[in-house]
């Protein structure tokens, strides 16, 4: 999505440019312009092929799709039936399961911005050397396979009595989720000018007050791309919910589509579900653009 | 005269650059005192000492005759203005005005009335609603000092509060600004690297020079009297001109301004007029002296270039050092101290 911003941005010369600097040809159509396009269209068919194929298979009887020897690449006829088999089963988990994973990621999103705000504050009053280090250090979860830290964290869960609860994987999930929003609330606060901060003090507020009252409204967009980021990665991670998840009660999305591709409920049932959790994803995706280009993400990458 | 703030032995240092080398000073409680001195000689950082954003790195300061010198700033009951104002971006005038009031948990309406009382005074009773964004530089900047006097601090920290302003709406605001100061009777301390600011505003100006200040006094005084030769060519339009003097063993410099001298034609000393340059309605004439020595001079009648001028000095003030004149320096490389002679 963030190449798609930036090739959305053409370098459009300027009038006086495109008499004097033949450099940028006023045809649209040259050489290098078709070969950029070329590239542009691939891309995009390799990303959202797969998405087609979700709802290709969602919205199509099961005798063309998952019955069929050769299934075709354009439905011959649409239909409902798989989603609602799939969603208004007698025991269909879907409802449950929808619950637990909105639970999780509002609170994945929720703490993240809880314990982010004050550590990205107190990192960016570091100098900007040592706050990018620890910002880094930070992403240290993220640069092993989850499945190396879920196995350890699932033994201190057993014994601390969270094991198989909501909480417990979010908390795990937290771990992704943190390191990405420290990181962007860290480049909002240094984009901040330091003036107002010491005003704010200056003026009566005490710390907490200075920074809540006059510091955290002012970086909103990038709280709200962070917490949006923290609830799309939340909502699409899998293994640490796989792992931590109580069969006795239910699971969350991702961890359904799996259980259903792999032995337990039937294809189509992975394939709606599959389709449903790609809508939020896609809806925040298109809101989070806005978010996610200028300056604040420049502030992110400033570091 | 009770005083209001005591530097006493202040020094910081950033780097290896002191900013602060062991000022003592006091400012006694209603005076205007303007910090004068060029960019990046620590004015600000003296000023923010004050205001608790940075402590010394040795040295007390009193407020009231209490040690602040590590008391947070919100507990400090002062005011400060700083040179981009500030202005909280995401709240429209009022609440910006509002925000110290509501730091300090005073009840809505008295919020209100404070506010309105305020901004009558200082004319911005039409923007209160508007964001600050969409509002002038002068009125952003009378906002600043309407956020600063709204909660009736005693102490007043400006940093450079008017050179954002254009020109014509800077002198304006800072005429208003020696009024409030008058109005208000509070201790202001102002820093400034524009000399006219601290003519205009001070009761007291003290130039700051290498961490040190190095003339403290009336404004009049740092012009008519300069402590050093180094004030003598900071204060002014022009710099001091200076002449070679012997007396009795003692070697030094006579300083005299431009305006100090007669150009008649009954003056002892000669010069060459090199530029003349019209302001209002006197000229200043660069000139050379026959042992080459660089001076101005006045005329109320303009002077052709490469003729030669007589003048006399009807006043004058001696520097003692070396065999040029020059004030001399220590080891440190400071200009030493030299009592002004008339």
């Amino acid at each position: 999505m963030i190449a798609g911003t930036m090739a959305a941005t053409p370098l459009e010369p300027t009038p006086g440019a495109r008499t004097s600097a033949p450099k940028y040809s006023a045809n649209r159509f040259s050489l290098s312009n078709i070969g950029l396009y070329l590239v542009i269209g691939v891309l995009s068919l390799f990303f959202l092929f797969p998405i087609y194929l979700i709802f290709l298979i969602g919205f199509t009887s099961q005798q063309y799709t998952i019955f069929s020897a050769r299934p075709p690449l354009i439905p011959p006829a649409l239909t409902l039936i798989n989603l609602q088999q799939a969603l208004s089963g007698a025991n269909s988990p879907f409802l449950p399961s929808m619950y637990l994973s909105l639970e999780v990621a509002f609170f994945v999103g929720g703490l993240a911005l809880l314990i982010g705000i004050p550590t990205a504050y107190g990192l960016s009053r570091l100098g900007r050397r040592l706050a990018y280090g620890l910002t880094t250090v930070l992403f240290v979860v993220n640069m092993v396979p989850s499945i190396t830290i879920a196995i350890p964290i699932s033994v201190e869960f057993i014994k601390i009595g969270l094991y198989g609860s909501p909480i417990s994987i979010g908390i795990a999930q937290e771990l992704l989720a943190l390191p990405v929003t420290v990181f962007l609330l860290v480049g909002a606060f240094q984009g901040l000018p330091p003036d107002l901060e010491n005003q704010a003090r200056v003026d009566g507020a005490g710390r907490f007050r200075a920074l809540y009252g006059s510091l955290v409204p002012l970086i909103v967009p990038a709280l709200v791309a962070a917490f949006l980021l923290s609830w799309m990665l939340s909502w699409d991670e899998s293994t640490f919910a796989l792992i931590l998840y109580n069969p006795a009660s239910s699971a969350t999305l991702p961890v359904n589509i799996f259980l259903a591709f792999t032995g337990r409920g039937s294809p189509t049932i992975g394939v709606a579900f599959s389709c449903i959790a790609t809508i939020p994803v896609i809806i925040l995706t298109v809101f989070l653009q806005k978010y996610l280009k200028g300056e604040d993400l420049a502030a992110g990458v400033r570091g | 005269m009770t005083v209001k703030l005591r530097f006493d032995r202040v020094t910081k240092q950033f780097g290896n650059r002191l900013v602060a080398d062991d000022i003592t000073l006091d400012i006694d409680a209603g005076e205007f005192f303007v910090i004068l001195g060029p960019s990046g000689e620590g004015k600000s950082t003296l000023l923010r000492m004050v205001a608790g954003i940075e402590a010394p790195d040795a040295g007390r300061i009193f407020i009231d005759g209490k040690d602040v010198t590590y008391l947070p700033s919100n507990k400090r009951n002062i005011a400060m203005v700083f040179q981009n104002y500030a202005l909280y971006p995401n709240m429209n005038v009022f609440r910006n005005i509002a925000f110290p009031l509501r730091m300090q948990y005073f009840p809505p309406e008295e919020i209100v009335s404070k506010v309105q009382d305020v901004a009558k005074k200082l004319g911005i009773t039409e923007i209160l609603d508007r964001r600050v964004n969409q509002i002038s530089g002068g009125q952003q900047q009378r906002v600043a000092l309407a956020r600063a006097i709204v909660r009736n601090p005693t102490l007043f920290l400006l940093d450079e509060p008017l050179s954002n302003l254009d020109a014509r709406v800077r002198f304006a605001a800072r005429s208003e600004l020696k009024k409030l100061q008058k109005d208000l009777g509070q201790t202001f301390l102002f820093v400034t690297h524009d000399q006219k600011e601290a003519e205009v505003l001070s009761d007291r100006t003290g130039v700051i020079h290498h961490g040190r200040f190095e003339q403290v006094g009336p404004f009049s005084d740092l012009y008519d009297r300069p402590a050093t030769r180094w004030i003598g060519d900071f204060v002014g339009d022009v710099p001091m001109n200076y002449m070679p003097w012997q007396e009795s063993g003692a070697q030094g410099a006579l300083g005299f301004r431009p305006e100090w001298a007669e150009v008649t034609p009954d003056g002892d000393e000669s010069a060459t007029v090199q530029v003349a340059e019209r302001v209002g309605d006197f000229s200043y004439l660069l000139c050379t002296m026959a042992n080459g020595w660089r001076i101005y001079l006045r005329s109320l009648r303009s002077v052709d270039v490469g003729t030669e001028v007589h003048f006399k000095v009807n006043r004058h003030v001696f520097f003692k050092g070396g065999p040029d004149g020059d004030a001399g320096t220590d080891e440190s490389g400071r200009p030493e101290r030299h009592p002004p002679t008339n």
